[in-house]
């Protein structure tokens, strides 16, 4: 929800790193990116969690 | 000089703690009262019933003054500041209560004006009027899609949407409209609930029941000309009615008094519910920041907490455990007088069981006995 929120409050073109230390967002966030037909540029597997970078693409 | 507790709410958690600390503590050693700005405490499970005419506002609401202890003081006026600075709360009358602990229970409110067009387009029962308008375009509708779904996350009683859904479907068996009507619901999450059993468990009764489901719907605006909503994912859906859960955020006066986050929830500790870096304000109910549903029966084991940690604190007595650990225990109607329960903490998800016609009544029972048994602590 806290994503939704800032995706939606950014503007077009700008690019959104998310850090989960839940594991369901490793299914949940690209499922939901590629919904909304964003961009999921990168996931990076850090020490503790896990950082899912986002295009808002449009 | 008596301990001075100041109860800002008189809603389940309110009540409850003030009626604890009464009978906990003694006459010269406190003294207890509850603020709140209308003096009239709601029952706000019973809304759901409202829109299938099984449950009228009238039955809802009680004074607070008769919840209360008689050694609980109640000064109804409009509280719209808490200043920690000066450990009191003010109201625009100029009233103003000092303290030495403040609980603060001021709850939630619905904020349809987050969505464009969700006040004129959209139905909920949220509220008792608003339930009984629904009820009343119930009654008028006889085809077409009705789209049950939540606008924002967190809201109140976070079943109600499903056992909602389920009566609805329900109902309209019952009365033979259900071929000429096509129900939708949406969720803004991945799964038709928030948390992942429940979601597995309903998932199923959904699907059995032809009732559709999308799920990563964010409501984003409502069309009430076109009847059409639409999601911050690009999906729109058309509707003949619209029944959406608000929108919520914290009350008026977190805001205004600049303690809350950006929704107006407060920031708490988990297991002490005392508001982070303040030993004096403790927090609960649908006030709090925690990760844990928006209800009455999560306000309910909370106030007992708060009660026994500020027994310890006014009376020195060591605290046995005080721990808050994310209790709740509900029932999710499914419909058909049928029901299941929900039973959880922060470590422990609920495992529902089969739905049966005992948890429904049980529920029944509760809804009924709630004024006698809940605010006097009796459970």
């Amino acid at each position: 929800m806290e994503l939704m929120r800032t995706v939606k409050t950014a503007p077009v073109g700008s690019t959104i790193a998310v850090l989960s230390s839940d594991p369901g967002s490793n299914k949940d966030i690209p499922v939901w990116v590629a919904k909304a037909r964003y961009e999921l540029v990168g996931v990076f597997e850090e020490a503790g969690y896990t950082r899912f970078v986002i295009r808002k693409a449009h | 000089m008596p301990t001075r507790i100041v109860i800002f709410g008189g809603g389940v958690g309110g009540t409850l703690t003030a009626n604890l600390l009464a009978r906990k503590l003694r006459n010269d050693d406190v003294e207890l009262t509850v603020a709140d700005r209308t003096g009239k405490h709601v029952y706000q499970p019973g809304w759901l019933y409202i829109p299938f005419g099984q449950e009228q506002q009238r039955n809802l609401v009680r004074n607070e003054r008769t919840l209360l202890d008689k050694r609980v003081n109640l000064v109804i006026d409009d509280f719209s500041r808490i200043d920690l600075e000066n450990r009191r709360i003010v109201a625009d009358s100029g009233t103003a209560l000092s303290y030495d602990f403040l609980v603060i229970a001021t709850g939630s409110r619905n904020n349809l004006e987050e969505v464009p067009g969700l006040a004129e387009g959209g139905h909920h029962f949220y509220a008792a009027d608003a339930a009984e308008r629904l009820g009343k375009a119930l009654k008028e509708f006889d085809s077409g899609r009705i789209i049950v779904g939540v606008g924002g996350l967190p809201h109140r009683c976070p079943p109600a949407v499903l056992e909602f859904t389920l009566i609805l479907d329900a109902e309209l068996r019952k009365q033979k409209k259900r071929d000429h009507v096509e129900l939708l619901y949406t969720y803004p999450i991945g799964r038709v609930f928030t948390i992942e059993s429940v979601a597995e468990f309903v998932t199923p009764i959904l699907e059995e029941r032809a009732i559709k489901y999308e799920t990563f719907f964010n409501l984003d605006s409502v069309d009430p000309e076109k009847r059409q909503i639409e999601s911050l994912e690009g999906t729109t859906f058309d509707y003949d009615l619209l029944v959406m859960v608000p929108p919520h955020r914290g009350a008026d006066v977190i805001t205004l008094s600049q303690i809350g986050d950006e929704q107006g929830w407060v920031p708490t500790e988990r297991n002490t519910l005392l508001m982070k870096g303040n030993e004096r304000v403790f927090v609960i109910g649908d006030a709090t920041d925690l990760p844990v549903s928006k209800s009455g029966s999560a306000a309910h084991f909370q106030a007992k907490i708060v009660a026994e940690r500020l027994e310890a604190a006014v009376t020195g007595r060591p605290l046995d455990d005080g721990d808050y650990k994310g209790h709740v225990m509900c029932f999710l109607e499914t419909g058909n007088e049928q029901a299941t329960s929900l039973n959880f903490d922060y470590d422990n998800p609920p495992e529902p069981p089969k739905p049966s016609r005992i948890y429904h009544y049980e529920k029944m029972l509760f809804n009924k006995t709630y004024w006698y048994i809940v605010p006097r602590g009796l459970v």
